[in-house]
């Protein structure tokens, strides 16, 4: 039984269950209804991200779901590594996809619960951020400097024992 | 669609965002906006070396208002700046959030541990290293109190000087709630009877699964491992480690005995009475520990020379628990181990020092997930087979559920069997495979290699380089979900060339190979050793996909080089091997002169081939500053000098017994 997904803008996408349940939100409302003919209205989500969003969970429906919270695994460290990106996500996430889309398809993953994809979308900031200079960074994110001169002073003083930690 | 302003990202985004930074740029990254700024410390792992930053900072800022979520926390400390750790023993207070600690002084430990101080922490290693300040020389019992008396669960103690001294008798804690595994480290003959007598046997741990004991040829008789198995102390107790250790008994079985009960055992670089064959002690072990699920003896040996051992006989029911089972350093040959073990559920299995035999394949048990096989030289090659031509046939008993591989020296038929087996495959190994010879491979069908991602292959011998490439065309070329690839050849000191002469072939790393066609869109690490392959001949898809890179270039600067390393957008870590440095003249007739115009001696030459060769790796890095880690090499010109003398002096030493 397929379902059918509305975008914000009207926009329907009709997709099998097992890429339906990449989201646990779809996922648990699944569960919740039933099987429906109607389509789901998704308000938060605009038609070209939620594309681009089935087209990930297509690529992976087959595999296993991530197990939940890992932290209370006791002798095993699960360190975040960002460099540890599989190589059709790196694509996915580079194919015409500007600081815009980025923004949201984190916000979009989110939203929908998709936890891997939020995963990869952090992962993917966090390399843009890596090695570059606050201002740099303001630019590449539209970020508006909001501190006075003192508090960014005060701010880099008291973060300044971790640039050589 | 408006640009969208990153800093209304929502906080708990914000805050899984900076979860992926390094500290550094965690740093970095909160300086842009207000949003942003508490970001900086949402870590769960923070590692602080001590020293001058770090210090001044001090513990009040860093762990009690920025990183106030962390979970494991490790200290250590600068060289440099060795008393600096003790701010921060002395004056944490809290730590509420911390499960995992590990500690490099052993100072202020009763306080950072005591009152309501570390209420969530499971788990504490604690280190004592020379340039560290501890308290060794006094105050230990105290510690071991503090430490004993906290609930944990997990407990590492690396401190050997607390160790050597007495204080063991002292430590008051008469029942260790809660701890399941302790690992004890540095323990020498007096400290370890110490340990067992005077603090094991007058305590219970009541929760205590798994103790590991390591130490420094410390000697542990029969009866201090009764005091560790008595039922008053350690009730629980699964899993017994035990590290260079010298076993004091009459007998294997009596060792064995007393181990009776047990799941798991390792046992490595211990010295054992009456240690034999591989065959010999599993039977013992079994017999007399029908229980175990995992047993690993790693390089053990027995000093006393033994009467022959007792062949027990294995009861039908005292392999159906074992699932790993890891035997190495016994004498060859080992084969006689699988007819033991063909019917246990054995998942993981490694042995070394086996002989090639049909039998072999037969007696594998079918449900081994992991497999590492080594066998030891083949004495007579052309009696076993008759090279890589021969068609060989596929064993249809060869487990088909195996996940890892890794074969040592193997022979072509236990080649095809395993490797090609198997379709769950995804790491193969294969190291040590003969090159004498041109390379004819054939297989009876083509290997199952679907979800093969690791592929490392090396060859030894005078056709090392064509022999490694012909096996990895063979296991790649369905490989689609390749991800690491390693390629590497070694090459024997000696070859008799055609005339019966003796060449130097020991390094023919300039030898240039072409790959075999890698279509992996997949790959991210390429490693090629003791071959060359040109730059310019990888796939041109490589520059896609790529991230660390290890390869060798006959020269520098190289210009294909600088056009990789611009065109391979997703390489991170480079490491390069220069294989054609200019070698220093010598002088007519005097093997040990060396005439160079630049440099009088050796080290002067090999000062400034280093040199040089760090110029060149920085160079890299600016051309390509997104390349993480950028190192160049090259063959220490002192040792290629005495190799090339021993060469010459050896071959001229056997012309003249051929002579003779």
């Amino acid at each position: 039984m397929p379902v059918i997904l509305q975008a914000s803008d009207g926009q329907q996408f009709t997709i099998s269950k097992p890429v339906a349940e990449r989201s646990m939100l779809l996922k648990n409302m699944l569960d919740d209804v039933g099987e429906n003919e109607q389509a789901i209205p998704l308000p938060n989500v605009s038609g070209p991200i939620l594309a681009a969003v089935i087209e990930y969970c297509e690529h992976h429906k087959d595999e296993a779901m991530p197990a939940a919270d890992e932290d209370d695994k006791v002798f095993e460290a699960s360190k975040k590594k960002p460099d540890d990106i599989d190589q059709w996500d790196a694509d996915f996430m580079k194919q015409g996809k500007g600081n815009e889309e980025l923004f949201e398809i984190i916000l979009a993953a989110n939203y929908l619960d998709i936890k891997p994809l939020l995963d990869l979308g952090c992962k993917t900031v966090a390399n843009m951020i890596k090695g570059k200079t606050p201002e740099q960074i303001r630019e590449m994110f539209n970020i508006e400097n909001d501190f006075t001169p003192d508090e960014e002073e005060q701010i880099r003083r008291e973060n300044e024992w971790a640039a050589d930690a | 669609m408006n640009l969208p302003n990153w800093s209304q990202l929502p906080h708990e985004l914000i805050y899984k965002l900076f979860a992926f930074l390094e500290v550094s740029d965690q740093a970095v990254a909160a300086r842009t906006c207000r949003a942003w700024s508490p970001g900086f410390g949402q870590l769960q792992d923070l590692d602080l070396e001590i020293g001058e930053a770090v210090g001044s900072a001090g513990p009040q800022i860093i762990l009690e208002q920025q990183f106030k979520t962390v979970k494991r926390l490790s200290l250590r400390h600068a060289p440099e700046a060795p008393s600096q750790i003790l701010e921060f023993t002395q004056r944490i207070k809290q730590l509420e959030t911390v499960t995992h600690l590990t500690l490099e002084t052993t100072i202020g430990l009763d306080s950072l541990l005591g009152n309501k101080n570390t209420p969530r922490l499971r788990s504490l290693t604690l280190i004592e290293s020379l340039t560290a300040p501890c308290s060794h020389l006094y105050n230990q019992a105290d510690v071991l109190h503090a430490v004993f008396q906290k609930g944990l669960e997990f407990l590492d103690l690396n401190i050997p000087l607390v160790m050597a001294a007495e204080g063991w008798a002292d430590v008051d804690v008469p029942i260790v709630h809660g701890l399941k595994h302790l690992v004890v480290r540095s323990l020498h003959t007096d400290s370890m009877r110490e340990f067992i007598h005077s603090f094991v046997a007058q305590t219970q741990f009541p929760n205590l699964e798994t103790l590991e004991l390591h130490s420094d040829e410390a000697i542990l008789s029969i009866t201090d491992i009764a005091v560790i198995r008595s039922g008053s102390s350690c009730p629980v107790l699964q899993e017994l480690t035990l590290g260079s250790a010298w076993i004091d008994g009459v007998s294997l079985s009596t060792f064995a005995n007393s181990l009776s009960g047990l799941t798991r055992v390792r046992l490595t670089a211990c010295d054992i009475p009456g240690l034999q064959g591989a065959e010999e002690t599993l039977r013992c072990m079994l017999h007399y520990v029908p229980t175990l699920q995992r047993l690993e003896m790693v390089h053990n040996r027995s000093r006393s020379v033994a009467a022959p051992a007792t062949l027990y006989s294995v009861r039908s029911g005292s392999t159906q628990n074992l699932t790993h089972l890891v035997l190495l350093g016994f004498p060859a040959p080992t084969n006689s181990v699988l007819s033991i073990v063909t019917h246990a559920p054995l998942q993981r299995l490694r042995l070394d020092n086996l002989v090639d035999d049909a039998v072999l394949l037969n007696a594998l048990p079918p449900t081994v997930t992991h497999l590492d096989l080594r066998f030891s030289q083949r004495a007579n090659v052309s009696a076993v087979d008759s090279g890589y031509a021969t068609p060989v046939q596929v064993v249809a008993t060869a487990p088909q559920n195996l996940v890892s591989l890794s074969l040592h020296n193997p022979s072509p038929r236990i080649l095809a069997a395993l490797a090609a087996a198997s379709p769950s495959l995804r790491s193969l190994d294969l190291q040590q495979l003969q090159a004498e010879s041109e390379p004819i491979l054939i297989l009876p069908h083509a290997p199952r290699t679907e979800n093969l991602q690791e592929l490392a292959v090396h060859a030894h011998g005078t056709h090392a380089a064509s022999t490694a490439l012909a096996f990895v065309k063979l296991f790649s070329s369905n490989a689609n979900r390749l991800k690491k690839l390693k390629v590497a050849a070694t090459y024997p000191f000696f070859d008799s060339g055609e005339n019966g002469e003796s060449v130097d072939l020991f390094d023919r790393s300039t030898d240039v190979q072409t790959l075999p066609p890698l279509g992996h869109t997949s790959l991210h690490t390429f490693i090629l050793k003791g071959l060359t392959v040109p730059l310019a001949a990888f796939p041109s898809h490589w520059a896609t996909s790529l991230q660390t890179l290890e390869t060798c270039i006959p020269s520098m600067p190289s210009a294909d080089l600088h056009d990789l390393v611009v065109a391979y957008t997703h390489l991170r870590h480079l490491t390069l091997r220069v294989t054609a440095l200019p070698f220093p003249r010598q002088r007519e007739g005097g093997d040990e002169d060396i005439i160079d115009p630049e440099s009088t001696t050796l080290s002067a030459i090999h000062a400034r081939q280093t040199a040089e060769c760090e110029r060149y790796a920085d160079e890299i890095q600016r051309r390509a500053p997104r390349i993480k880690t950028c190192a160049v090499n090259t063959d220490d010109v002192r040792r290629r000098m005495v190799r090339n003398w021993v060469m010459r002096r050896l071959a001229r030493r056997v012309a003249d017994l051929v002579a003779v």
